[in-house]
């Protein structure tokens, strides 16, 4: 235990081991581009063969140009070790094209072998279904992209209910998971769509979905699939083999439900809208009875004057032609016979004749003039 | 007999009571015709006046009553959909 030396003390000497080792400056190594994230004018990649792999970094923008996901480069400089925290980089001065990567070339071998026997034409596509209740997730269980598809549907339409099959989704094995998973939620049925999700990763990482076993499992499948791996950017064998490709896993959940939450929205702006037609049309008919019960009234006020003003000239009319008033101012009408005599020349002399007064009448004998 | 048809019978029995042959018997007997016929006429303008008024008093709180009632459905509708 008195040997022991101090964590610094040992990143130190490894340090001077890498700087004193002049066979490694400025060296030039060979390999495939992985995993490039570019932040604030430095490059952060992998290089890669099929055995081993270095983590590298440039700080020189020109440089980032060749630095594609796949391509096999020739990258000249020297290691770093980087004594704060132990761990050990390939800063890169130089980076010259090498040729495609490996796995971009079995990428392409193995898209053009499926294309030509017909897996990506859009005849065998099918249409998604009109309403979504159940969505079959293949994913990883512990990933952000299964949380991003439930809050997604979940904000979205909370009656649709998600199921998750768990898999691998990089990795050794992964493409053989997700391929079951495939046949396992078809045979099932009770999904009415699968999403094949996953987030972005190197060509290394999506590699499972760029394998020919899941290529033939989202083929032969006879549930809807959408495929959602990686970025919006990165683009796999399974993307062109399912029936819809999502940008990404968030975008597939928002493909398969309806907003409910604005349609209620919009459905209030609806219905105030209609209740305030509604109320405008009903003001309007108001209106409208309103005249016509004016003009009602004006009629029947008409009327009953009329009838009044009518019956009035009928009674002064009846007033003034009253046998018995006339007959009160000292008229008295003689009649002789059923003859009412109005004239002397009518009369027949030596013959009773009766006058009538208002009170009673008389009878009477006419003499000779 | 309705009151137009008895309106006319009371300008029939006015024009008899004009012509000056018509006994005296006669005369009282169609003016006393007359005279009952135009009371009922006024009996029926009467009524018939106090069925207009009352009819004319309920036109008028038609609207009213049917605004009413409809501005407390839309009041209803609109609370129940916005608890929904």
């Amino acid at each position: 235990m008195q040997n022991a030396i101090t964590v610094s003390k040992y990143n130190s000497y490894i340090n001077q081991i890498f700087a004193s080792e002049e066979f490694l400056h400025h060296i030039s190594v060979v390999g495939e581009v992985s995993g490039v994230s570019v932040s604030r004018q430095t490059a952060y990649f992998s290089l890669k063969d099929s055995s081993s792999s270095i983590s590298c970094v440039c700080f020189m923008p020109s440089c980032f140009i060749d630095l594609k996901e796949g391509k096999q480069v020739v990258v000249t400089g020297s290691p770093n070790y980087y004594s704060k925290l132990g761990k050990l980089s390939f800063n890169v001065s130089k980076v010259q094209e090498y040729g495609l990567g490996d796995l971009y070339v079995k990428f392409i071998e193995m898209k053009n072998k499926l294309e030509n026997e017909g897996l990506f034409d859009e005849c065998f596509k099918k249409a998604l279904p009109e309403s979504v209740k159940r969505i079959g997730v293949i994913t990883s269980k512990d990933g952000a992209v299964i949380q991003d598809i439930k809050s997604v549907v979940q904000r979205r339409d909370k009656s649709v209910d998600i199921v998750l099959l768990p898999c691998k989704v990089q990795g050794l094995g992964a493409d053989k998971e997700i391929a079951d998973c495939v046949s396992k939620l078809d045979e099932y049925g009770k999904v009415d769509v699968i999403v094949i999700a996953r987030g972005g990763g190197s060509l290394e990482d999506l590699s499972p979905f760029n394998t020919e076993i899941v290529a033939r499992a989202v083929f032969d499948c006879k549930t809807p699939i959408i495929s959602a791996v990686g970025h919006e950017t990165d683009f796999t064998i399974c993307d062109f083999t399912a029936d819809l490709r999502a940008p990404t896993p968030s975008v597939a959940g928002e493909l398969l439900t309806c907003d409910k939450t604005r349609i209620k929205k919009d459905l209030k702006e609806l219905m105030k809208k209609f209740n305030q037609s509604m109320v405008q049309y009903f003001e309007k008919q108001k209106s409208a009875l309103k005249h016509k019960a004016e003009k009602i009234n004006y009629m029947i006020d008409n009327m009953l004057n009329q009838n009044t003003y009518n019956l009035s000239i009928v009674e002064n009319t009846l007033k003034n032609l009253s046998p018995k008033s006339l007959a009160k101012k000292g008229f008295a009408k003689i009649e002789q016979g059923d003859k009412v005599i109005d004239s002397c020349s009518k009369i027949m002399l030596k013959s009773n004749v009766n006058i009538c007064f208002y009170d009673g009448q008389i009878r009477a004998m006419p003499l000779e003039d | 007999m309705n009151y137009e048809e008895k309106l006319k019978k009371i300008e029939g029995l006015i024009e008899n009571l004009n012509n000056p042959q018509n006994t005296m018997k006669k005369s009282c007997e169609d003016f006393e015709t007359a005279v009952n016929l135009l009371k009922e006429c006024n009996k029926e303008l009467k009524e018939n006046s106090g069925k207009m008024t009352v009819l004319k008093e309920e036109l008028g709180s038609l609207n009213e009553e049917e605004e009413w009632e409809y501005q407390n459905y839309l009041a209803k509708e609109w609370k129940k959909r916005q608890q929904e």
